[in-house]
């Protein structure tokens, strides 16, 4: 097997040049069994579940309990909403507040609550909507949020709670996380989602024309509830800035205490019923839900024709520049019918590296 | 051997792009490729010959004009007439840059070039985009005049 690093937007050349020959993706567990079935030609999605044994999962020495029966279905779910598959319930209401005609005078402002940041509501289901608009974002991210993000990775990845260096090195991007890759100690499934905001945060700077962030300074004050922090650094960020403040959340919590303090708040409810079979994809929904399995179960098999490919999210040694970028591991048979699409792959992933860093 | 005449636009990524598309998914052997600049264009020449490299070793050679057509008409029958003479067989692409530039080329190549081409993209989110991250189906090559006989058809 060989083996490259590729950007996660690689996906989208990746999923490209093997639709040309119409290839099918299945997407496999550690067992080999099918998880999703990918049909690029006809572009539809069927879901085929198939939970591990616990017997089976101790001799696969793996992963996490995400494969186990009573598990699977909601991890699915989460994976179809973090790849823009399943929108939650309230995403309209959002939508029209944002691309709407505002009646107040003020700009409006969002403040991002962490679970919003760990579900990718914004880079799946906002910023399509946004770029087809043109309108601009004032997003407003405390520094609670940051520090949730931060000690999710520190608690499960690093086993220490020393939070002011896991920021720090969010800023910097210079630490790398060691962890088990496999089995105990393998980062756990929140981890994985905290990982997916750093590349959500990365993402939301990367349009900075279109979507303008504003932090909190204010320091972590201990004892203090965070849904109560959250809303009230941004609620004073909004009056500093005079924008018409909302609060976007995915919690009962931080949605009462908004109301206590009289801010404007839109709650989402994720699905948890989905389809067992969705058609016509469009191919950048694909390459998102590769990148997102990948990241969620932390590796994915994916069997392409006769071969099969491995595409690894989460590797010892991961820098947070790498967790931040949506740096994939992509592990490859060296056979013909698939090399002439991975060295197109790769180059174009090489190129469009140095066209990010002219730009 | 092939030459490409590609006008240069405030996106140089869509010179790129069919660049791609000719070398890489039509497997044209181009070896030169010629960059026509007005002043506002011409910032991108710093490193955009090196993406090219990056893409396949070309020898890539600019032209600055004037924004106005008559500049463009003489300089695009430079271009062309060299390029005839060094023995190349030339596309010029109309995708990029002001619309008067790609009139003037057009008007200069259609007896001349041995294909004019024209990138089509279906969704202007994908404007400026690489052209592998573009999903498939959304752009594409057209040929508006002669062939692309060497490396196979574009459809």
């Amino acid at each position: 097997m060989e083996s490259s690093y590729i950007l996660k937007d690689s996906l989208i050349p990746l999923v490209n040049y093997l639709s040309e020959d119409d290839f099918d993706l299945d997407i496999l567990t550690p067992g080999s069994h099918t998880l999703m079935h990918i049909d690029l030609s006809q572009k539809n999605l069927e879901i085929v579940m198939n939970s591990i044994s616990d017997y089976d999962l101790q001799l696969l020495g793996s992963l996490d309990d995400i494969y186990r029966p009573r598990k699977l279905r909601s991890a699915i779910a989460d994976m179809l909403m973090l790849s823009g598959f399943l929108p939650p319930r309230g995403i309209d209401e959002l939508l029209s507040v944002l691309l709407g005609k505002s009646s107040e005078s003020r700009e409006l402002a969002i403040c991002l609550d962490t679970n919003i940041l760990f579900n990718r509501i914004l880079s799946q289901y906002v910023l399509p909507r946004l770029l087809r608009t043109e309108k601009s974002l004032n997003i407003l991210i405390p520094r609670q949020v940051e520090a949730e993000v931060g000690s999710n990775l520190s608690r499960d990845v690093k086993r220490t709670r020393n939070l002011s260096k896991i920021l720090q090195a969010l800023r910097e991007s210079e630490m790398k996380l060691f962890f088990k890759v496999y089995g105990a100690g393998a980062p756990s499934l929140e981890a994985r989602k905290a990982a997916m905001a750093i590349h959500e945060l990365g993402v939301l700077e990367r349009y900075r024309g279109l979507i303008k962030i504003y932090r909190s300074s204010e320091l972590v004050t201990p004892g203090l509830r965070p849904d109560f922090l959250i809303v009230n650094s941004c609620k004073r960020i909004a009056e500093e800035n005079s924008f018409e403040l909302l609060i976007l959340t995915m919690d009962e919590d931080t949605r009462t205490c908004a109301r206590m303090l009289r801010c404007n708040v839109v709650k989402l409810i994720p699905q948890t019923n989905f389809p067992y079979l969705i058609e016509n994809l469009p191919l950048i929904n694909i390459s998102e839900l590769l990148y997102v399995a990948a990241m969620s179960l932390g590796f994915i098999r994916l069997r392409v024709g006769a071969a099969a490919l491995e595409l690894i999210g989460s590797w010892s040694g991961k820098s947070f520049e790498e967790w931040k970028q949506g740096k994939l591991l992509l592990r490859y048979p060296k056979i013909s019918i698939l090399s002439k699409h991975i060295r197109r792959v790769l180059k174009a992933d090489s190129i469009f590296t140095a066209l990010r860093m002219v730009s | 051997m092939w030459a490409l005449i590609s006008p240069l636009g405030l996106k140089p990524i869509v010179s790129l792009n069919v660049f791609w598309i000719l070398t890489e998914e039509l497997g044209i052997d181009v070896k030169k490729v010629v960059f026509i600049a007005t002043p506002k264009s011409t910032s991108s020449l710093s490193w955009l010959p090196q993406i090219f490299n990056k893409v396949r070793a070309v020898k890539v050679e600019s032209y600055n004009v004037e924004e106005n057509f008559n500049d463009m008409v003489n300089t695009a029958r430079v271009v062309l007439d060299k390029l005839l003479s060094e023995g190349f067989k030339v596309i010029v692409d109309v995708t990029s840059g002001r619309k008067i530039m790609c009139i003037a080329l057009f008007n200069e190549a259609i007896d001349k070039a041995d294909a004019i081409t024209y990138l089509m993209l279906a969704e202007h989110a994908y404007d400026g985009v690489f052209y592998p991250y573009i999903p498939k189906g959304l752009t594409k090559l057209v040929v508006l005049r002669g062939n692309l006989s060497e490396g196979g058809s574009c459809t």
